[in-house]
Order: C-alpha cells, then sequence, then structure tokens
C-alpha cells in the first residue's frame, strides 16, 4: 500500500509516530524516505504545522514559575482538616442509668414501693451493699425511705425525666436521647407535678419494651439464675424475666451485661475511634465518608458520588454515627465526620435540608462555625431553585454564591462578602 | 508518596500548562492561577499519572471558571513573584494593547475551530503526547494526527481570513 494519510504526516512531524503500531510506523517512514511525492507533501504539512505554532505562540504569556517550595508549604498549610462533630459517650454508664432509672419505676409501681420487688431485688443482690451513685439515691435508699414523702418525690424526680427520655425514643435514636435525657436526671430537681407512679410504671412498662427492643439489650441479658428467676420461668411469667429490676440487678452487682449486649449496634468494640473520614477514594467509599475533594480525572463516577451525598445520606451517617455509640469504650470517644459539601476547615454544627420543614425539598443547610464562634451557613440548592428562596439577608449578614452545574451554592454569614467568597472558592468542584 | 519528581514535572509542565489554560481563559495572570490550583490538587492527591491529571483538572477548571459566577479571588497571591509584578508594572500601555490586539485575533482564530479540534491542538500546543491527547479526548491514537491536521489548517485559515478582513477594514 502505498498511501499515508495527512494525519499520518503530522504525527511524523510531530515525533509521534513510535506512538503507533511500529509496522505502521515503518511503512510510514519508509513511504516518505522512498516516495518524492510524499516527501513533497510532508513539506506542506510542515508549513502549515508551523503556521499554526506561530498563531499559537501570539498567544503564550510570558510564564515565570512560582517556587515549587512555596506551593508545597501553601498545600501543607491549606490541607484541609476534617469537620468534626465531636460526640461525647459513655459506654456502661448510660445503659446502667438506663436500667437503674426503670428498674426504680418498676420497682415504685402501684404508687408506693412495692417490698416484694423491693425484697427480691434486694435478694437477688446477694447482701451486696446498696449502691451509692453520686448524686442519686440508691434503690436501696429509696427503699428505706419509702414511708418518707419527701424521698418518693426525689426517686419520683429522678423517674420522670427517664420516662421522659424513653418516651422521646420512640420519634429518635432511643439509645442517644435516653442517654442523654437520664444523664440529666440526676440533677434535676423533683418535679412538681409529676405523674403517679402508677402512670410512670405503665409508661415504663411500654418504654422498656421500645428501648429493649430497639438495642436488644434485654434480649441479651444474663440468663436468670436466681430464685426469682426460677419461679419465673416456672410460673411461664416470661417478662419477669425481662424486669428492669433485674437488669439493673445485673449491673449493680457488678456483673455487667454479656460481653456482646450491644453486639447488634454494629460497631466492634475496637472501634474505639471511628473515621469515617479516611476512606479513600480509589477505593470507594461509603455515603458518610464520600470525599468531595479532587479525585483522579478517570473516575467519572466521583460527580455522581458527590451528588449522592444528598442530605439523607448526610443524615445516614450521623445516624450511623449516633448507633455506634451503644458499643463505644468506656472512655470518651469523640467521632469525626466529613460532612460532604461543608467547608474544609470549619466544625460542623448541624446538617439539615433546606427549608427544615415541610415537605419541599429545595437544597440542603449545612452550619459550620469559625473559630472564633462565627456561623457560617452553607446553602446548596438544587437545579433550577434560585437563591432568593433564602429570604433576606439577617443583620451584620453578607453572603456569597456561585452557580456550579446549574446549582446554587450559597454562603451566608456575619463576615465580610471576601471572605465568603474564599469559602464558596473551596466549596468549587475539584474536578470534572 | 510515589516516585514522581515532581522538580521536573513542574518545571516542565507548568509553563504548558498556563499556555494551555491561557488560550481558554484569556487572561495570563488567571491562567498562572489556576495552573497553581491545578498543581496545589496535584500535589495533595499525588496522582498517578501526574501529567495527564493536571491538564484534566485545568480543563476543568477552565471550565468551572467559565460557569462559575462569582468573581474568583487570588488566593494564591502570596505566590506571586515580585518579578511578576514588576513586569505588569513595567509593561506601556501601548504594548498591552498591542498584546490584547494579537490574543484577541488568536482567540478568534480558534473559536472557528469545533471544540474537539481545538482541545487536540491546545493539548498538542501544550507538549501531551499524542497517547495522552487520545485518552483525553476520546480517540484513537491514530485519530489523533488527523485531527491535528484538520485544527492546524483551519486555524490558518481563520486566522489569515481575519487579516484580511482588517486589512480590508483600514
Amino acid at each position: 500500500m502505498s498511501h499515508v494519510d495527512e494525519g499520518a504526516l503530522h504525527a511524523y512531524l510531530d515525533g509521534a509516530l513510535d506512538e503507533y503500531p511500529p509496522a505502521e510506523a515503518e511503512r510510514i517512514r519508509r513511504l516518505l524516505d522512498e516516495d518524492p511525492e510524499w516527501a513533497r507533501r510532508l513539506e506542506i504539512e510542515r508549513a502549515v504545522r508551523s503556521e499554526a505554532h506561530g498563531i499559537l505562540a501570539q498567544a503564550s504569556p510570558t510564564v515565570e514559575l512560582p517556587s515549587l517550595e512555596e506551593l508545597r508549604a501553601y498545600v501543607k498549610r491549606t490541607r484541609p482538616a476534617p469537620s468534626k462533630i465531636s460526640v461525647r459517650m459513655y459506654r456502661m454508664g448510660w445503659a446502667a442509668s438506663v436500667v437503674l432509672a426503670v428498674g426504680t419505676g418498676w420497682a415504685l409501681r402501684d404508687g408506693q414501693l412495692a417490698l416484694s420487688s423491693s425484697e427480691a431485688f434486694q435478694a437477688s443482690r446477694s447482701g451486696d451493699a446498696p449502691v451509692e451513685t453520686a448524686g442519686v439515691p440508691s434503690v436501696a435508699t429509696a427503699a428505706d425511705a419509702s414511708q418518707q414523702e419527701p424521698a418518693v418525690e426525689e426517686i419520683e424526680g429522678l423517674v420522670a425525666p427517664a420516662a421522659e427520655a424513653a418516651t422521646s425514643t420512640r420519634a429518635a435514636a432511643p439509645a442517644e436521647a435516653v442517654q442523654r435525657q437520664v444523664a440529666a436526671a440526676p440533677a434535676s430537681p423533683a418535679l412538681e407535678a409529676a405523674p403517679t407512679v402508677a402512670e410512670e410504671e405503665t409508661q415504663l412498662r411500654d418504654e422498656v419494651v421500645a428501648v429493649g427492643t430497639s438495642s436488644d439489650v434485654v434480649a441479651a441479658a444474663p440468663a436468670p439464675t436466681d430464685a426469682a428467676s426460677t419461679d419465673a420461668v416456672e410460673s411461664g411469667n416470661v417478662s419477669d424475666l425481662l424486669a428492669p429490676a433485674r437488669l439493673a440487678d445485673s449491673l449493680l452487682s457488678g456483673a455487667g451485661l454479656p460481653a456482646n449486649a450491644f453486639a447488634d449496634l454494629g460497631v466492634a468494640e475496637e472501634q474505639k475511634r471511628t473515621e469515617v473520614t479516611e476512606a479513600d477514594p480509589e477505593a470507594g467509599a461509603g455515603a458518610a465518608s464520600t470525599e468531595v475533594a479532587a479525585a483522579e480525572p478517570e473516575e467519572d463516577e466521583s460527580r455522581e458520588r458527590r451528588r449522592s451525598d444528598s442530605p439523607v445520606a448526610i443524615t445516614s451517617a450521623l445516624d450511623q454515627a449516633s448507633a455506634s455509640r451503644g458499643n463505644a469504650s468506656d472512655d470518651d470517644v469523640e467521632l469525626e465526620i466529613l460532612a460532604p459539601g461543608s467547608i474544609p476547615g470549619l466544625d460542623v454544627v448541624e446538617v439539615a435540608n433546606f427549608p427544615a420543614e415541610g415537605t419541599v425539598y429545595l437544597g440542603s443547610h449545612i452550619t459550620q462555625r469559625m473559630s472564633d464562634g462565627t456561623l457560617i451557613h452553607v446553602y446548596r440548592l438544587e437545579a433550577e431553585v434560585e437563591p432568593d428562596v433564602l429570604g433576606v439577608l439577617a443583620e451584620g449578614e453578607n453572603e456569597a454564591m456561585a452557580q456550579i452545574d446549574e446549582e446554587w451554592v450559597v454562603v451566608r454569614g456575619s463576615r465580610s462578602t471576601e471572605e465568603l467568597e474564599e469559602f464558596i472558592l473551596l466549596l468549587t468542584p475539584d474536578e470534572g | 508518596m510515589s516516585s514522581i519528581d515532581w522538580n521536573d514535572l513542574y518545571r516542565t509542565t507548568f509553563p504548558e500548562l498556563v499556555r494551555f489554560l491561557h488560550r481558554k481563559v484569556w487572561d495570563a495572570e488567571r491562567a498562572r492561577d489556576l495552573a497553581q490550583e491545578a498543581f496545589v490538587r496535584a500535589l495533595q492527591h499525588e496522582p498517578k499519572k501526574p501529567r495527564a491529571w493536571l491538564f484534566q483538572v485545568a480543563a476543568n477548571l477552565a471550565r468551572d471558571e467559565a460557569r462559575t459566577v462569582i468573581r474568583r479571588k487570588k488566593h494564591l497571591v502570596l505566590l506571586k513573584t515580585e518579578a511578576e509584578v514588576r513586569e505588569s508594572s513595567a509593561k506601556t500601555q501601548d504594548a498591552k494593547l498591542d498584546e490584547q490586539e494579537r490574543w484577541a485575533a488568536v482567540r478568534e482564530a480558534l473559536d472557528a475551530l469545533s471544540e474537539k479540534d481545538r482541545e487536540a491542538l491546545l493539548l498538542w500546543d501544550a507538549g501531551q503526547s499524542y497517547t495522552e491527547i487520545a485518552r483525553q479526548l476520546n480517540l484513537a491514537v491514530g485519530a489523533v494526527g488527523t485531527t491535528l491536521s484538520r485544527a492546524r489548517k483551519r486555524l490558518a485559515k481563520a486566522y489569515q481570513e481575519r487579516e484580511e478582513a482588517n486589512v480590508a477594514r483600514r
């Protein structure tokens, strides 16, 4: 074959024949060497190439190299720190508090301290000294003081918030809500308008099931071994086996719950520190850990992945983190969560839908805090949603915005427009 | 850390990247900023194929530049050398006008090309190999030469036509 197309001539001129298949490259070289007609055509293409190069050269700015070391230093200084949501948690402490509060409520059923239950409780403790928790009267103390009205009120004061906490677990993360409210209970004064103990009992019975079901604490409770348990089994009263007093007993007697009591809450014991941010972008990551930063250009799915970081996914990540608290260590555990779409380096205070209420979803709203405490609001609006849906600025607030892939990103806060624009820059896509 | 020789890559690629970007954003200073931005990201992510990565990111940055409404701040001001500042201030107004006129001519000629032809030409002029261009533009390596041949011819023709039109106007 004695034909070479113009493309091959340009490849020859560009020194790119080596990128062709060897046999084809060899054929082109030979033809250009041997055929004067192709050699002439080559010169024509050379002139075209040279002319085009000359034209482009007119639009070549003078380039001075900034220092690479300065660039490196800049990278080092600005490497974004993961946004942190600190979550303090107490592993067995909160569980014990829940069971103690529930057990106390159980013991107080019928408006009086049920002596039989109290006795069984005491018996099951095999003569252990009453546990005195700081600021919290032990059950035994309360029982001893059952004839003293103020003491009963005080106990009711402890029970009411616990019941309140249990009630809240129906709608939200059970363990977390109970933990917070029960933890607050000891400091609460006796409630003046507390429900009657009978009401509390009924309520608590319901909530014990709710809490127990959600965390499987009850299911994972130690098998009954004492006389009362045996009676319960023999009488067929299985619910007695799940009695909060028994759970409280297990905890208070130092036996604790079985090691796997919280196993189904989803986090292994050794995961004291959950690093959701460490996912390798090349290896793919879960919804919670999607990194928004630049990825390999060939990874076109990164854009899709970023889109998938919907508030729902973020909420799911937070939920997952909340759930993991149930199986944390005794130490305080800090979870680090990268909120996709947030400003790197600023603490994430809240991730929510916009608007916060109602059924219409117009975008996401991330609230972040600067080191001086200034709150910065990042809104990412859905395509075709205009920024004016955000309403007027609050007094002292400024805003900056950018439209990226048809979606508006708006940053608001009590900072200068220039500073807010800097934040916008940090939020612009790293790649395609 | 990978075995990439960043010093060498930077020295050889940065000027090409600026040229490549300049012909997209038509603002020399901005082209330098974007090239720096691309390198900053490359240093952060240490891609396996940094050269191709840089050009891909640079192309995306240039595209985002066009899409983004915000007036971008030059947050890499600290990296600007004093020499650049001196150069900038020393340029006479006439020289700047002349430069802008030349750039406008080139820009107009480039605008006459199809997007793929233009991209291939700019990538080649920025030092990309046929294989790299083929990969970025989703072409066969053998088709790159043909694309470049067509792009060069059209560029030369469009530029020549503009020049002739200017002469006729005067």
